[in-house]
């Protein structure tokens, strides 16, 4: 790079700090937020109102009035008065001791150099081709493998947040989490779902892996007839906070459909992988043990189904509280069926019950959809009368994701499951704009030996993961202009991908702190196998290779 | 010797003082009884009442309230939650046609508060009562003091009113055993009698020097959940990592200021700080309650015009309302000045803190 070059973009970067200089720390705050939530966000020219501005001074506490805090902005050069009131500047000439002293025009900025000065080694030029893609597939599974390795020896499941001072794993609250035990171990075995080659696993990687199997197959329940082949940890569990009793600690925390279904998925996948490729009597005892587990999970989520079609997210013993059938519970439910189904595994009376199950679900999908023009959408648990955005397309996604997973065990069924996941995607790629700290909040009731709880209880799901996963699950073709905002969305992943795993936004949000969420993570490992995988087949049906090259496989060689 | 030792309450901080999304930690339900009587009585129809007002501060607990009282009327079978009952954000209904045809029947509008522009709520609640007008329909208006302005409120008449009650020693002391009690069986899960020794350090959690300014007597009151936790939480973080039963004192809140630090502030906004901590204090000694004050009523501007008062009120107050030093307990959006944070003003919990420890 040329001297002058150089000097240049020093004066870039002082013309930047004269902008955002103050004299109170609010008013640098200010400015901060500003570029972050609307200069940046908006092109040059926009319209900012004083409801804008107002809105950062109330969520950021700042101690300034309306009337300081559009001078400040103004001083900075990043807005400026016209016709219709305040817009955004192309060209920020801040008012500052420096900008008289300097030559004219030594201290402006465009808009873009704004860009480009704050989103430096980021943005546009992150790189998104299939290897880099792969790579980051791997470091999620070994991540998965990490965690495996690190659960305390005395929790029955792995907790769904972790701290990593050093690099060294660490759990933050010692609760384990029924679905999260699942969720981490698909870390790992996920890949074979898609037709991807089990990740090469080291000696120690291997047993961590398989203590973290035997795990799962440890929280099935076999107490009572009704709860027999459901999954749950045995105490306190931080997937569904106050289904634990403490005064009851006989009874466990109520059981879930989600434990179960995701349990079911992560088992069958299990199967499929090499690891139990050599047998001892202990990999024996783990598939015999895990053949059990999958007949009776499906059981036990068979129970579960509602006359309606819809799964709850535990349904009690002779109904004896109400728990209304949820899209979520739903789509774990088909998908742990329809994986059951595809093992094998199943008799014949059960493989008809499951594929009934099946069939009255979809008939509750076809019964509440919501069909406008060539779209289909579906609120959350099927009923709700009204969803935001974002949770139109989460529940839309949910049941989306379910109707391929009917589609895959039983294909006939693909010419009515079809049109509406089509739909489907039409219907969230007109709602939906990438945004990496997007969440699709899920407030629900956790059950509990009383009753469904008095409040309720969110999940938080990343909203860009859910929806690159289902548009590329789903077989509706891409625009351009979708094609790049689903590229600006992977971009977006591989941004905040720490080590192989995603930290949990509000956390770093309320407190500042780094801790990585398994539940989070698995999003964005199985949306981007979603993603690698949708690629991979656009490029075999874009040319006929030689006779002698067969598809790869996701395994990297770095 | 108890196990509810400052290190382990240092350490759990962040799980024992739980106060957003971020991380989930449960409150016991209680002070809620007779509110959530009223509406069961409103939905069953024998309080004839079509618009109902939950009206408090931020913080205060309405959507937990309105979660629980929703809970319990479907589980009397006045309610089907899933397809009857609707908890919506305002600007998600629009002009309420998208669930003209729906089968909701109870709906609780949310998010109706001074940061929204006062048109806007207007059109709001006008769209509420049009929605309303079909028998058997009820309509929660849930948001801040907004809803007590009866300009605004007015198209819908005199609307039921949910109060609830304040928090309280008794509640923040229940509400910390239950959370003390859930860290104990983490770390010992064999123990005996946990349940017993969290209510026991609850009790004996707070040096009676520091309650009466973590829950100053005001009328109308301002201590909440959302603040008394998150203050509590950053006290923590300065506890000692020792074996001591922990006891939140005068000197630990001083830590946890001073590791906060202070920000430096406008001459102008310093000055009312200092003198408003100074009549805190002055009151405290006299065992004279703090009232809400307009702004010529504060001692020390006692002699400011009207018009003055206005641009103080812009230039001054509204900053210290940001910061979260003050609280605006007036009507947003009232003639004749129609702001949007009007006066009387309270000290909060924080400010009274400061006030009286350091």
């Amino acid at each position: 790079m040329s001297r002058a070059t150089l000097l240049r973009q020093e004066r870039r970067r002082v013309a930047l700090l004269a902008s955002l200089d103050g004299e109170y720390l609010d008013e640098v705050l200010l400015k901060f937020a500003f570029l972050r939530r609307i200069y940046l966000a908006m092109p040059p020219g926009s319209v900012v109102t004083l409801h804008d501005v107002v809105g950062i001074l109330e969520d950021e506490d700042l101690g300034l009035s309306d009337e300081s805090a559009i001078a400040i902005l103004a001083k900075s050069g990043l807005i400026a008065a016209t016709d219709v009131g305040w817009a955004l500047c192309e060209v920020v000439l801040p008012v500052h001791p420096l900008v008289t002293e300097a030559e004219q025009g030594g201290l402006t900025l465009t808009h873009g150099e704004i860009v480009g000065l704050l989103t430096e080694g980021g943005g546009e030029t992150m790189n998104t081709s299939i290897d880099e893609l792969l790579r980051c597939l791997d470091r999620t599974s070994r991540w998965g493998a990490v965690i495996a390795g690190s659960v305390p020896e005395q929790l029955d499941g792995v907790p769904c947040f972790w701290e990593y001072p050093g690099g060294i794993y660490t759990v933050f609250n010692l609760d384990p989490a029924s679905v999260t035990t699942s969720d981490a171990f698909r870390l790992i075995v996920e890949r074979v779902r898609v037709g991807a080659r089990p990740l090469a696993l080291s000696d120690d990687e291997r047993r961590s892996v398989c203590r973290l199997w035997q795990m799962l197959l440890d929280l099935k329940r076999t107490d009572t007839d009704w709860n027999h082949g459901s999954f749950s940890v045995a105490g306190e569990d931080d997937d569904f906070v106050g289904a634990f009793d403490s005064e009851r600690p006989d009874l466990g925390p109520c059981p879930t459909v989600d434990a179960t279904g995701g349990a079911l998925v992560a088992l069958c996948a299990a199967l499929r992988t090499d690891l139990l490729a050599e047998p001892t009597p202990a990999t024996g005892l783990l598939e015999e043990r895990t053949h059990d587990a999958i007949r009776d999970g499906v059981a036990f989520i068979l129970r579960c189904q509602h006359a309606t079609g819809g799964w709850p997210l535990f349904r009690y013993e002779g109904d004896a509280f109400p728990m209304f059938e949820r899209d979520v519970s739903s789509w774990y439910a088909v998908d742990g069926l329809s994986a059951a189904v595809r093992s094998g595994l199943l008799d014949d009376a059960t493989t008809a019950a499951a594929r009934a199950a099946a069939l009255s679900f979809l008939e509750l999908a076809e019964r509440s959809v919501h069909l406008q023009g060539d779209t289909a959408t579906w609120t959350p648990d099927f009923s709700t009368a009204l969803a935001s955005d974002s949770g139109t397309i989460q529940a839309t996604a949910s049941v989306a994701l379910a109707l391929g997973a009917i589609g895959s065990a039983w294909p006939e069924l693909s010419k009515r499951t079809g049109p509406l996941r089509r739909g489907a995607a039409r219907g969230i790629a007109r709602r939906w704009a990438p945004d990496p700290e997007a969440l699709a909040v899920i407030n629900f009731r956790v059950p509990t030996w009383d009753g469904p709880a008095p409040t309720k209880f969110p999940w938080e799901w990343p909203l860009d993961a859910l929806v690159v996963q289902v548009l590329s699950d789903v077989d509706e073709p891409w625009s351009d202009e979708l094609s790049a905002r689903l590229n600006a969305a992977v971009v977006g992943f591989l941004t905040t991908e720490v080590n192989g795993h995603w930290n949990d936004v509000l956390m770093k949000r309320d407190s500042g702190k780094d801790r990585a969420v398994v539940g989070t993570t698995i999003f964005f490992h199985t949306s981007l196998l979603a993603y690698v995988a949708r690629q991979a087949a656009i490029a075999r049906s874009s040319f006929t290779p030689p006779t002698t090259h067969a598809p790869c496989g996701f395994q990297s060689e770095g | 010797m108890t196990v509810v030792t400052r290190e382990l309450v240092a350490r759990e901080s962040e799980k024992i003082f739980a106060n957003s999304p971020a991380f989930n930690a449960l409150v016991p339900m209680a002070g809620r009884a007779a509110p959530q009587r009223k509406l069961a009585s409103i939905v069953s129809g024998e309080i004839p009442a079509r618009f109902v007002r939950l009206s408090d501060l931020l913080g205060a607990g309405k959507t937990f309230f309105l979660d629980a009282a929703v809970n319990r009327l479907a589980a009397d079978g006045l309610i089907d939650e899933p397809t009857e009952f609707l908890h919506a954000d305002f600007r998600d209904l629009g002009d309420f046609s998208i669930i003209q045809h729906s089968q909701v029947r109870l709906l609780a509008v949310d998010e109706l508060d001074r940061k929204a522009e006062r048109d806007v709520l207007l059109r709001t609640v006008e769209a509420a009562a049009r929605w309303q007008g079909e028998d058997g329909r009820i309509v929660i208006l849930t948001g801040d003091y907004a809803l007590k302005n009866e300009d605004l409120v007015s198209v819908v008449g005199e609307p039921e009113t949910l109060d609830l009650e304040p928090l309280d020693q008794v509640l923040l002391t229940r509400a910390l055993a239950s959370r003390l009690a859930k860290a104990l069986r983490q770390f010992y899960p064999r123990g005996e009698d946990l349940d017993a020794e969290a209510s026991e350090a609850a009790e004996s959690f707070f040096d009676p020097e520091l309650l009466p300014a973590l829950l100053p007597q005001t009328d109308p009151p301002v201590a909440t959940f959302r603040e008394v936790l998150g203050i509590l939480q950053k006290m923590s973080q300065v506890l000692p990592m020792d074996s001591q039963p922990t006891v939140m004192t005068p000197e630990t809140f001083r830590a946890a200021a001073a590791a906060e630090g202070t920000r430096r502030r406008p001459p102008a906004q310093a000055e009312f700080i200092e003198a408003l901590y100074a009549e805190v204090r002055d009151r405290r000694a006299a065992g004279t309650p703090f009232p809400p004050m307009l702004v010529h009523e504060f001692p020390w501007l006692s002699e400011m015009s009207e018009g003055n008062a206005a641009k103080y009120e812009r230039d001054v107050i509204d900053p210290l309302i940001r910061t979260k030093l003050l609280l605006p307990m007036g009507v947003p959006y009232a003639p004749p000045a129609y702001r949007r944070t009007p006066g009387p003003y309270l000290p909060t919990v924080r400010a009274f803190l400061n006030a009286a420890l350091l």
